[in-house]
């Protein structure tokens, strides 16, 4: 396997990953808010 | 950083001292987190040393908070890691003493959270984990980045990579890496506690709602005052 492929698998297991909890941390505050 | 992510396959050549440089680029992404983490276990330590001295609850929150974004950035780290092993070792995981360090420090944090729910009572369960989040902030440094430098253990990593071991276009695209993911993390944090600060807002006004725990409980020393 070309080696970038593996720079680009741990780029994408950093973003995915932060991107992932944004949003549910984003969803969480914007459900709560509705509450208030 | 999306132009981290360009500069990291656009602008750093392969590295030389890896036994497949071009995958070396990995670093941009692995080692931000890695660093990341201890900063922000650091953060948790410094809000449970000051909720342990002030009694504010809310520090307790900050330090929950700093502690779960370092939680994120662990198990990040020891995917994206796993990934760098993969592509440099051949072998999705080595045992190496960073690799064993990592997951220890994860499972210490693990315990912080499991520790936090099994405390109903909010000013036990600050003072419990802020004692927690002191020592395990003291200690995640050193069972990350201090044992595994010892002569006795044989790591498979590179080491001196971040004092002076990278190439100009490197320190560039590196550091410029850090600033972004602790921006990004950083936001995290900001949105974490907002959640904490919501539902504190919640449980506030539900307290004091007619017919709530709250208002009954004044209701009751009133009368009996009276």
């Amino acid at each position: 396997m070309n080696d970038l492929y593996w720079v680009l698998a741990a780029a994408l297991v950093a973003w995915i990953g932060l991107f992932a909890y944004l949003l549910f941390v984003e969803k969480r505050v914007r459900d709560l808010e509705e509450r208030l | 950083m999306a132009a981290v992510i360009a500069a990291a396959f656009l602008y750093a050549g392969p590295a030389a001292n890896f036994m497949h440089p071009d995958a070396a680029r990995i670093i941009f992404f692995h080692v931000p987190l890695a660093i990341l983490l201890i900063v922000w276990y650091l953060i948790a330590a410094v809000f449970g040393a000051l909720s342990l001295r002030t009694g504010d609850l809310g520090h307790d929150a900050r330090a929950a908070c700093a502690a779960e974004v370092g939680l994120v950035c662990t198990i990040l780290a020891t995917i994206s890691g796993s990934v760098f092993a993969r592509a440099q070792w051949l072998t999705w995981w080595n045992w190496d003493p960073k690799q064993i360090a990592i997951v220890i420090v994860m499972f210490i944090y693990l315990a912080y959270f499991a520790l936090r729910s099994q405390v109903p009572d909010e000013e036990r369960r600050a003072r419990l984990s802020a004692v927690y989040a002191i020592l395990a902030g003291i200690a995640s440094p050193f069972v990350l980045a201090v044992i595994p430098q010892l002569p006795v253990f044989q790591s498979l990593h590179p080491s001196g990579t971040i004092t002076g071991g990278m190439s100009p276009d490197y320190r560039l695209v590196f550091w410029s890496s850090i600033l972004g993911f602790w921006g990004i993390t950083a936001w995290l944090y900001q949105l974490r506690l907002r959640i904490w600060r919501v539902e504190h807002q919640i449980a506030m006004r539900d307290w004091t709602l007619p017919g709530s725990p709250g208002t009954s409980g004044v209701a009751e020393v009133v009368t009996h005052h009276e």
